[in-house]
């Protein structure tokens, strides 16, 4: 599994922080997320899948080892 | 005509709306629900010189993302807004586009984080608590005037390092710019002219003798090497005031008056107080009060199938894509356990709500403590919406009585 937050797409409103916050780390003078390192392995991938779902610019990516998943619209 | 979501442009969707009516005040979420019905996501109103109403939410979605076709630039020359707003300056940097925007929000980024809004959590439960004790005993309070409406007030002019106490006239001024622009324009006017002259005292006050306050450091801040001239400094400051001051406080008063009719959720929340940051994002989408941003049309263009022109006027109503039945299942129902709820009520894209970690902490606290003292509140009379609710729907006058409690510290000596 890859996750990523596209930084030209995050605006900041930080909800994957605040839902999974072992998971996605802020960034305070960049008003941006991205994900904590190592957290791909640590965490579920539902929380990934959920904090896409979450995210209202449809800014984090997650790939599943079978493909492209991601930010569903 | 450029590449477009439509091939062509049909008839032009005209609908009758108008945003700052008594009926939109009165019936917001039936009026928003005809729109939505009408099976389009955008139509032209004749009303105020003609605008377009974009309220679906792909259409809402697209239009924010695209700031090159839907300019949120505002000046004197081409003023934006339905009607144009009365100030002449432009607010910073809500009216401006580009990588500007970046550069201006830049300068609070560290304020205004979550880790900034966080920080401050303790003091907004400090407010909270004072404003809740000046009533608590009496067993009758107005809940808009005693705590919805001064805490966030409060809490931006102490921010900004400004005399907390003067916080009625700033309040005063700022529902004239908000509620009164389009039927009493001399009062919005007036209030401009009121708030020019304090901020200018406040930059007077600080220019050589910064202190550590937002407002000073806003002052020391270069933007690509240059300080901010004085008219960027009172639009920046006017934009902290204003978006701290009414939209917050219309939130909270909305949801208050909706769990005076919801007693099943209400006691929910009482029983779990951990449910609240779910129901706070579902308050959000059902009862955000921030309707009025605006944009100006850039180009012709066919957008979600309608012919935009160069310079039409368009209205952003992002509440009411919180609303749209084809993303949200029953969307005028307040149902918590929605599994997903991307909701835009801070707005999207480069303009996102700078505020919106300090908005999301002042609605928890502020209606989690309303719920765990008087957790027993009625509505005892009437309730007033702002006259106005283009811009900001919200209530002005929300009364309500309840089992009166202990106060939680010493009374002040007066």
């Amino acid at each position: 599994m890859k996750v990523w937050v596209d930084p030209t797409k995050c605006r900041g409103h930080a909800l994957c922080v605040g839902n999974a916050p072992e998971a996605f780390e802020f960034i305070d003078l960049e008003d941006r997320a991205v994900v904590r390192a190592g957290a791909e392995s640590t965490s579920e991938p539902e929380v990934f899948l959920s904090a896409a779902r979450e995210c209202p610019e449809r800014a984090i990516i997650v790939e599943l080892e079978d493909g492209p998943g991601g930010s569903p619209s | 005509m450029s590449a477009a979501r439509s091939a062509v442009a049909p008839g032009r969707h005209e609908i009758e709306f108008d945003h700052h009516s008594p009926e939109f005040r009165d019936h917001c979420p039936e009026v928003i629900a005809e729109l939505h019905a009408s099976g389009c996501p955008l139509g032209y109103s004749k009303q105020h010189g003609g605008y377009w109403a974009i309220y679906g939410y792909s259409a809402v979605y697209d239009a924010v993302q695209n700031w090159e076709l839907f300019s949120s630039a505002h000046s004197q020359e081409t003023p934006k807004g339905v009607p144009p707003t009365a100030s002449p300056d432009p607010l910073i940097p809500i009216d401006v586009d580009g990588p500007l925007v970046q550069d201006f929000r830049r300068v609070v980024l560290g304020w205004m984080s979550p880790t900034g809004a966080k920080g401050r959590e303790p003091r907004i439960r400090e407010i909270v608590t004072e404003l809740i004790d000046n009533f608590i005993e009496t067993g009758h309070a107005d809940l808009c005037q005693d705590l919805f409406t001064p805490l966030p007030a409060r809490l931006i002019l102490e921010i900004l390092g400004w005399d907390v106490d003067r916080w009625p006239e700033w309040i005063e001024w700022f529902h004239a710019i908000v509620h009164d622009r389009t039927e009493f324009p001399e009062k919005a006017e007036a209030a401009i002219v009121n708030i020019h002259a304090n901020v200018m005292k406040e930059i007077e006050a600080r220019r050589g003798h910064p202190s550590n306050d937002l407002f000073s450091e806003i002052l020391q801040a270069r933007i690509n090497g240059k300080p901010f001239t004085d008219a960027e400094l009172i639009g920046y400051a006017n934009l902290l005031l204003v978006g701290g001051m009414d939209t917050s406080a219309g939130l909270m008063g909305n949801v208050a008056l909706y769990l005076d009719q919801d007693l099943e959720l209400r006691q929910r929340l009482i029983d779990d107080p951990s449910l609240m940051p779910r129901a706070t994002e579902e308050f959000l989408r059902h009862d955000s009060p921030a309707y009025g941003l605006y944009r100006t049309v850039t180009r012709d263009e066919v957008f979600h199938g309608q012919q935009l022109r160069k310079g039409d006027r368009a209205i952003l109503m992002f509440p009411a894509a919180g609303l749209d039945p084809s993303r949200f299942d029953r969307p005028t129902e307040v149902n918590i356990d929605r599994t997903s709820n991307r909701h835009m009520a801070f707005g999207l894209g480069p303009h996102r709500c700078l505020g919106s970690h300090d908005a999301r902490l002042i609605f928890e606290v502020s209606v989690g403590e309303v719920l765990r003292r008087l957790p027993d509140y009625r509505v005892s009379g009437e309730v007033l919406r702002f006259k106005d609710a283009g811009d900001v729907y919200g209530l002005c006058s929300l009364p309500v009585t309840f089992t009166p409690g202990p106060r939680s510290t010493a009374a002040a000596p007066r």
